[in-house]
């Protein structure tokens, strides 16, 4: 049994994952903590649903359909939203975000339905035996894309011009500007990248955990979670954290009680924010004057 | 002190240093605007014909005192919070509870269902206090959702989901202040005395040394200010004003379970507070009325009313973002500016 918690635990984790990369891009190019982004991960399994259960839209086509669709959200939600807002006054912003989410939340609702709907997942076919373990094709592939997508991630951040640029925001704004580094230009790819691997962890997870317009607060607070965990900006400590709390719930579920599994996680994420500050890679913070 | 402080012009400091007016008592903007909306209230209260906008009024006020403690948490001493519901959670199942068990008088009751509140925000404040922003966010959201859990699973203590607690009729010494008409005066007093507490610690040195602590804990560590005092101190009274608006619902729905005392209810405060001004008093009132009533307008927009909600306060906050009172403030100066008054 143990394995088989195992499993599961980093199949959850592997979500929390993908959601908390989406608020540690956005973070450190942004500056902001986007409580609209669990409403894009929302909006990945919606979509993906409402294409391929009620316009039948083959599957290998609904699924970058949808996740277009998130990138379109995200970068429509920086431009109409955050794009010009003071950059100083971050609960302002912050709050922009939380007024967003409720937007995005309430098109789904108007535009989608309040059906809760499990759409097909991505292969059809008996789960994989490992000995005692059975493992759904559709974990392989939720721990498959958090591979995939970190590593191009990676790439992104460390080989192109573009992700150096990003990089060169995150470490100091105003050099990144006299360098000649447009912020406005990081801020939408950062938020493009959010939608996208949001979209794509909506997108993987919907099959197995149901897509429903209610579900975006929920998704990004663990996100969130899993974010600070590793340390807010750390994209690797986003991979750390959220992968922490999928196998602590996952493992309190198993051999404690199912209804206190979020509470033991997040016992757990206070008791590692007391005793450090700054999350699991996060630098320390500056004392600030 | 001649000048409190440099800090920029219409911040609460400057502000809550108005000169002492015909009675020799200093009323600073701030005040003056809480007193005008505690006096509209029962104008209000008279003009709601039916039972249904008495309600709407009075829910408005519980929420406004809730508002009043997290707007000194935030506004003043920058101490963001997101799980304000678990001490309006505790204020209402301590109150339900000691009534019912016990047989407390409701007022004592409501008491001490704030006190215990106050009591828990100020144990949480002092291992809170090393943290900052978005780490402070999280932890406090943490909290909020732990509570969360016990209130909806610790059966025996809350009722959780289902079947939920209820209390018998708010009386004081067995005179009957149940129904909606008397009950607003129960909550009228109760958010006076909010607001009071509130007006007090804004204009006096409490106020100014959590101004301080927002803008720099080093630097009012600097000059001789406790900053773990102050935070204790900040934490102890926002939860005690949201404890007791959470013992005054308790009275007012008579009937409630652990849904109530969710995360979004946290979240809606937070709205509230930001929504109508985050350094005045008198906004966190406005914010809390708005932020009830809206949902309430929108009804009639059914499947609309989330997509209408979200968009009115990305609207709101985009194009005001110091909140809405300010931002009406601003408009009418600008306006008068214009006309060359």
């Amino acid at each position: 049994m143990f394995e088989q918690v195992v499993v599961s635990g980093l199949t959850v984790g592997a979500i929390y994952a993908l959601i908390a990369i989406g608020f540690t891009i956005v973070f450190s190019t942004v500056r902001v903590v986007n409580f609209a982004h669990g409403e894009f991960v929302m909006a990945g399994g919606v979509l993906y649903a409402w294409l391929a259960i009620v316009h039948q839209v083959p599957i290998a086509i609904a699924i970058p359909a949808a996740i277009v669709g998130c990138v379109l959200i995200a970068w429509l939600s920086y431009e109409l939203c955050l794009a010009g807002m003071d950059k100083d006054n971050h609960i302002a912003q912050v709050m922009v975000t939380l007024g967003l989410g409720i937007t995005i939340k309430g098109v789904a609702q108007v535009f989608v339905g309040k059906d809760t709907q499990f759409p097909p997942p991505f292969t059809s076919g008996s789960p994989l035996a490992l000995g005692s373990v059975s493992i759904s094709q559709q974990s392989l592939w939720i721990v498959g894309s958090l591979a995939v997508l970190l590593g191009l991630l990676w790439a992104l951040l460390q080989k192109t011009r573009v992700g150096k640029g990003m990089r060169a925001v995150a470490i100091n704004h105003y050099a990144a500007v006299l360098m000649g580094i447009s912020p406005k230009r990081a801020a939408i790819i950062a938020f493009a990248l959010a939608g996208l691997i949001g979209g794509a962890a909506g997108a993987a997870l919907a099959p197995v955990a149901s897509a429903h317009y209610d579900n975006g607060i929920f998704l990004g607070i663990k996100g969130f979670a899993a974010a600070i965990l590793g340390g807010l900006g750390n994209p690797v400590g986003a991979v750390i954290g959220g992968l922490i709390l999928g196998l602590t719930e996952s493992l309190t579920a198993g051999y404690v009680s199912s209804v206190y599994k979020d509470a033991v996680s997040l016992v757990l994420l206070l008791a590692i924010l007391l005793s450090r500050p700054q999350g699991l890679l996060g630098r320390p913070l500056p004392a600030k004057l | 002190m001649e000048k409190p402080m440099e800090i920029t012009a219409g911040s609460p400091a400057t502000r809550a240093a108005a000169k002492p007016g015909r009675f020799g008592i200093a009323l600073s903007g701030d005040r003056k605007l809480t007193i005008v909306l505690m006096v509209l209230l029962p104008v209000c209260a008279l003009l709601a014909t039916n039972s249904f906008y008495k309600s709407v009024l009075v829910s408005s006020m519980i929420n406004s005192i809730a508002a009043v403690g997290l707007c000194l948490m935030l506004g003043f001493a920058g101490q963001i919070s997101i799980g304000q519901a678990a001490f309006y959670g505790l204020g209402a199942y301590v109150t339900a509870y000691l009534t019912n068990r016990f047989g407390l008088q409701p007022v004592v009751a409501v008491a001490l269902g704030s006190a215990i509140a106050m009591a828990v925000g100020w144990g949480i404040s002092r291992p809170l206090s090393r943290l900052h922003e978005h780490y402070l966010a999280m932890a406090t959201l943490a909290f909020g959702i732990i509570m969360y859990i016990v209130f909806a699973n610790a059966r025996p203590l809350t009722g959780g989901l289902d079947p939920g607690t209820s209390v018998g009729k708010f009386a004081i010494l067995g005179f009957d202040l149940s129904t909606m008409d008397r009950y607003f005066w129960v909550v009228w007093a109760a958010l006076g005395f909010a607001a009071l507490i509130a007006g007090n610690v804004a204009a006096t040195q409490v106020g100014r040394s959590l101004l301080a602590v927002k803008m720099s804990a080093p630097a009012a560590a600097s000059v001789g200010i406790d900053v773990v005092r102050a935070k204790a101190f900040v934490f102890a009274i926002g939860a005690f004003l949201t404890g007791l608006s959470g013992g005054l619902y308790a009275y007012f729905a008579r009937s409630f379970n652990a849904t109530t005392f969710g995360i979004g209810y946290s979240i809606e405060l937070l709205m509230m507070v930001v929504l109508g001004s985050l350094t005045r008093v008198s906004g966190a009132i406005v914010g809390a009325f708005i932020i009830t009533i809206l949902p309430v307008v929108f009804e009639h927009f059914e499947d609309y009313k989330t997509l209408v909600f979200g968009i009115t306060m990305v609207l709101i906050m985009k194009f005001m973002p110091s909140g809405l009172v300010e931002g009406v403030f601003g408009l009418g100066a600008r306006l008068l500016r214009r006309k060359g008054i």
